[in-house]
């Protein structure tokens, strides 16, 4: 390295050096801390229940069916509950659409009662064709509904249907799987008409068709929901026949219009037993200015 | 033999620089005709005083993070959002300017979707409120993928001694699909306080 390149190399250097030098170090001092926590995501959840106690006959003693149904938010999320119903392929469609069905939310299965009147958010249809049940739920509430059901006087007599209650619970875009109960309603064979005869719209006699059982069976005649209320006086098979005035239907059954009149045979303690020997309909209407009764609807 | 005396001298030698001495003699005597004239000494002016004693120390920066409350008391659905507090104070002497970001994350419970998957519908929000009672879903601030959160620096900023509420929270996304229903996600935030440049 000659003389002049290393003297031209100290210069650089001692540039470098004090041009290094002047200038501040920029390091900048910092402290860290740490936190933490921990997030869950839900998921959705649906039950159901209830729909196992509706299997039903429908006769002319048994009318209607209340019983509650049971949804529930099975999921952590909040959601909302809605429900589809099916007839089960095979199964009597005609019958599923000549049950009426009303239904209404109440605060719990005791609420539901057959005297319980319709209340408010009701839907109605048939088990057919039903409305949606649908209720917001919490995660893990319920939401009961009290059902109503009452066949028309187009339900085939002898016929069964199967019916399937779906329910779903969705929270934004998600959905539970689908969980569902099943009933089945059915019809009893027809109940033999009973033999009606007028008298002016003064009383009304209605007779039961005649059997093979003792002469001395004791029955009755019953009007209301399913059958349950007993009009008259019980009668034997000597007789063979209610005899009914207008005023011995109460008018918490009816005050006027049709009237079903059902036969049953009474036990030994006078109380009715499921047994219809027959059926058949009077009705309530005015003739000059007081109560009358006549035969048929 | 008598000898004739010789009427002039040998060749002198020649005189050289006759003019020096004059010129010195000339230039003292002006110097001291100068100095004589201005009256001064020349001598420096100076004097001494003393501080009283003092001491210098270093700066120093130091925070302290609280715990973030927990944010699983609410699960999340589909477009929902849960939130949590947790308090940072600069407990160092010097401005610290904030920054904080996710630095680990855990998944679990997720039995029908990936790791990726659930951290890929988990988005991270964080804001400075006033007091805890003051966080809730819906605020502005920086915001991010959980996994990769991040305020950068200058989030904000933290005198020396002051104290402030981080509200963070956690959305999951409106689209998020059924399969990250019941996954569980741990996670770390990392708050880092850096002096604010001079």
């Amino acid at each position: 390295m000659s003389r002049r390149l290393r003297a031209i190399l100290a210069l650089l250097l001692a540039l470098v050096f004090v041009a290094g030098g002047s200038s501040a170090a920029w390091a900048l001092w910092s402290a860290t801390g740490t936190t933490a926590s921990s997030v869950t995501i839900g998921g959705t959840g649906a039950s159901l229940s209830g729909t196992s106690d509706m299997t039903t006959t429908f006769s002319s003693s048994v009318t209607s069916m209340t019983k509650p149904i049971t949804l529930t938010n099975a999921g952590s999320l909040a959601g909302t509950a809605t429900t589809t119903v099916s007839v089960a392929s095979g199964s009597s469609t005609a019958l599923a659409r000549a049950v009426g069905v009303v239904a209404w939310p109440v605060a719990s299965t005791s609420a539901c009662t057959t005297s319980t009147a319709v209340g408010t958010g009701s839907v109605s249809g048939t088990w057919a064709s039903l409305p949606s049940l649908t209720s917001k739920l919490a995660a893990g509430a319920s939401a009961v509904w009290c059902t109503r059901s009452t066949p028309t006087s187009s339900a085939p007599a002898s016929a069964t249907t199967n019916v399937t209650v779906a329910l779903t619970v969705t929270a934004g875009t998600w959905a539970s799987d689908v969980v569902q109960g099943g009933f089945a309603l059915n019809t009893s064979a027809a109940a033999p008409a009973l033999t009606c005869t007028d008298h002016s719209g003064t009383y009304v006699e209605v007779a039961w068709p005649t059997s093979s059982r003792p002469m001395d069976t004791w029955y009755g005649a019953f009007v209301g929901p399913n059958a349950s209320t007993m009009v008259g006086q019980k009668e034997q098979d000597y007789y063979g026949r209610f005899t009914l005035a207008p005023e011995q239907i109460p008018a918490n059954v009816a005050t006027s219009g049709p009237v079903t009149v059902t036969v049953k045979i009474l036990d030994g303690a006078g109380n009715p037993t499921s047994t219809v020997v027959a059926s058949g309909t009077i009705t309530l209407f005015t003739q000059n200015n007081g109560k009358a009764v006549r035969c048929g609807a | 033999m008598t000898s004739t005396p010789r009427t002039t001298g040998r060749h002198r030698a020649p005189r050289r620089h006759r003019w020096i001495w004059p010129t010195v003699i000339a230039l003292v005597v002006a110097v001291l005709t100068a100095m004589l004239g201005t009256g001064g000494t020349y001598a420096l002016w100076n004097g001494t005083a003393s501080t009283s004693a003092s001491t210098v120390r270093s700066a120093t920066a130091a925070i302290s993070t609280g715990p973030l409350t927990a944010m699983n008391t609410a699960v999340l659905g589909p477009g929902g959002g849960t939130t949590g507090t947790f308090t940072v104070q600069n407990t160092g002497s010097i401005p610290l300017t904030m920054r904080v970001a996710t630095t680990s994350t855990k998944v679990s419970s997720a039995t029908n979707a990936t790791t990726a998957a659930v951290l890929g519908e988990l988005s991270l929000r964080l804001s400075v409120v006033g007091s805890a009672a003051d966080c809730r879903t819906g605020l502005s601030g920086a915001s991010g993928r959980l996994a990769t959160f991040d305020t950068g620096s200058g989030s904000f900023t933290l005198a020396a001694g002051a104290r402030a509420v981080g509200c963070v929270e956690m959305d999951l996304d409106a689209d998020a699909p059924q399969s990250v229903a019941g996954a569980v996600s741990d996670f770390s935030l990392t708050v880092t306080g850096t002096q604010v440049t001079p």
